[in-house]
């Protein structure tokens, strides 16, 4: 069972009085990976959970074409990586990850031992207590364990949340370049916009346990369905409109609704563009140095903007709007 | 520093009236006094009281396996629970004496006396012990965390208790076990209103050496008392160090 396309249909989980997801329904390609992404809190954790049988879940999972709902974790071949590793104590590297190929035979679990182990570029880790490993070290033990029995689709909950935040997305790019190499599905959690649009292949945006949208991670940040989707993958000003629909006359390139269904005029930073004359007048406010750029703060018509460009000289900018 | 000093002052004091004691077994210690039993203080003692010291043996081991076997289990729940109304409920044994333990048995099953009764009482006394060994265990190693773990990989629920949870558990389990079986070898309050005098274990032994033969006699038995003892507490102190390394 690898490369199998994941879906979700209708899941949703209820703890006490709460619902943690609300009919989530949801496909991740066959041997992509797919990033789950969302404020803390979201119920991206409780998805995978229930994902890899760990919550009961009402609607169902489906792996390929093998519904895998009503079947305890240990049959549903899902492989799943938690935040800190859960890596075993009492065993060393080699016994962590040979952990889950029990059954296999001696031969071939020591084959795949070896192939998952130079897959995470781990082989010099092999012989080395649990105790001794750094984070990212930990962290790739962890993934290779997970994909030592060839799981049908990889879950990955945040594994390298705990690295310190100049090593995250080196690790989680060789993390991840292990698992495109092992060719599995996979799912990983991250709440950080940057890790979303760069390591996806396949983006799910989920807030408050609800789906909000899913698609490429350029066709969600281009387009994105709701006010909330478009600020789970960046900054964005979301202006209520005139009357006639549009922002002091000029018309804007993305008009939506957000949780209330009320219409908002949804611009990104970059959607503003500092001209001589013409356009929007804005009063600037203040500056950032971004070191490529200034990051410009300020208000259009009242209205809180922001917007790169050079070094303002000045009180106010005219800025045009891109529609495109 | 000062710290480290005025424990070594603590363990000094603690201990020397022991080894003031014990050492009345040498001959010529000033402080013994003469002797009257006719033979030497260990031959006489484990004469009259060897009986009492295998009794207490096999009565340690005995309650120290049955409160691993009893506790471990309420350890686990106790470890899991977020419940403050349980973790108090379970941790009231701990501050009850043991006097007051005997008399509640003493009240309840008065009318059964003999080994099993006692044997019982020990466990009540060291399962307290037990169960917050096993729980402090549980939660040091997110167990939870780790079995969880163990049936994604593809273990059943019980194959993930024996294949993880039980090597997790694994020194904590020996730790209560040495514990309990220490704690039982010493237990005096209620082998003192439990125990017949033909079911006595080796503290009431003690006992009755200090206050009914000479000096030396006594100290020999205190010998005696701790040599099982000291090694059993010291081993269970390791084990239970490593444990909470390894945890």
């Amino acid at each position: 069972m690898r490369g199998l396309p994941l879906e979700v249909r209708g899941l949703g989980v209820v703890a006490g009085d709460a619902r943690l997801l609300d009919a989530v329904t949801a496909a991740a390609p066959g041997g992509a990976v797919t990033v789950l992404a969302g404020p803390s809190g979201a119920g991206k954790s409780t998805l995978l959970q229930a994902i890899a049988g760990l919550r009961p879940h009402e609607g169902h999972v489906v792996l390929g074409d093998v519904r895998l709902d009503g079947r305890p974790p240990e049959g549903r071949g899902v492989g799943l990586v938690f935040q800190h590793g859960r890596l075993f104590p009492f065993l060393d590297v080699a016994g962590n990850v040979a952990f889950g190929l029990r059954g296999r035979g001696r031969a071939e679990a020591e084959r795949r031992l070896d192939r998952v182990l130079a897959l995470c570029r781990a082989e010099h880790l092999r012989d080395r207590a649990i105790d001794s490993l750094s984070g990212g070290e930990r962290q790739r033990v962890a993934l290779a364990r997970a994909l030592a029995p060839e799981p049908g689709v990889l879950l990955l909950d945040e594994p390298w949340s705990a690295l310190d935040a100049t090593l995250r997305l080196e690790v989680a790019t060789d993390l991840l370049r292990a698992v495109r190499g092992s060719g599995t599905t996979a799912v990983v959690v991250t709440h950080d916009r940057v890790e979303a649009l760069t390591l996806a292949d396949h983006l799910w945006l989920i807030d408050r346990g609800r789906l909000l949208q899913q698609g490429t991670p350029e066709a969600c940040y281009r387009h994105p369905a709701t006010v909330e989707a478009a600020r789970l993958l960046g900054e964005v000003m979301a202006w209520p409109l005139d009357p006639d629909g549009t922002i002091g006359g000029q018309p804007v390139p993305r008009v939506l609704r957000d949780v209330r269904g009320v219409r908002h005029a949804v611009l990104r930073p970059e959607d503003l563009e500092p001209v001589t004359t013409g356009g929007f007048r804005a009063e600037v406010a203040g500056a950032s140095f971004l070191g490529d750029r200034w990051r410009i703060y300020g208000t259009i018509h009242g209205r809180p903007a922001t917007w790169y460009g050079e070094k303002p000289r000045g009180k106010h900018q005219n800025l045009i709007l891109h529609t495109e | 520093m000062i710290g480290r000093v005025w424990s070594a002052v603590l363990a000094v004091c603690l201990l020397v009236p022991v080894l003031v004691a014990a050492v009345t077994v040498v001959p010529g210690v000033p402080w013994a006094g003469p002797t009257s039993e006719g033979t030497g203080p260990f031959a006489y003692v484990l004469g009259l009281y060897g009986p009492y010291w295998l009794r207490s043996a096999f009565l340690a081991l005995g309650v120290g396996g049955t409160a691993l076997l009893v506790g471990t289990p309420a350890g686990v729940v106790l470890g899991r629970t977020r419940s403050r109304v349980l973790r108090a409920w379970l941790s009231t044994p701990l501050v009850v004496p043991g006097i007051a333990l005997a008399v509640g048995i003493v009240a309840l099953w008065g009318a059964v006396r003999g080994l099993l009764l006692l044997a019982a009482a020990h466990v009540l006394v060291v399962l307290p012990l037990v169960v917050r060994t096993v729980a402090a265990a549980v939660q040091g190693a997110d167990l939870d965390a780790l079995l969880q773990q163990a049936r994604v990989l593809g273990e059943s629920p019980a194959r993930a208790w024996w294949r993880v949870g039980v090597p997790v558990l694994r020194r904590p389990l020996l730790a209560s076990l040495l514990m309990a079986a220490a704690v039982s070898w010493g237990e005096f309050n209620v082998t003192f209103l439990l125990a017949t005098p033909d079911r006595a274990t080796f503290p009431a032994a003690l006992y009755l050496a200090f206050t009914t033969n000479s000096l030396p006699v006594g100290g020999a038995a205190l010998v005696l008392f701790l040599l099982p003892v000291v090694p059993l507490a010291w081993l269970a102190q390791a084990v239970g160090g490593e444990a909470r390394q390894a945890a």
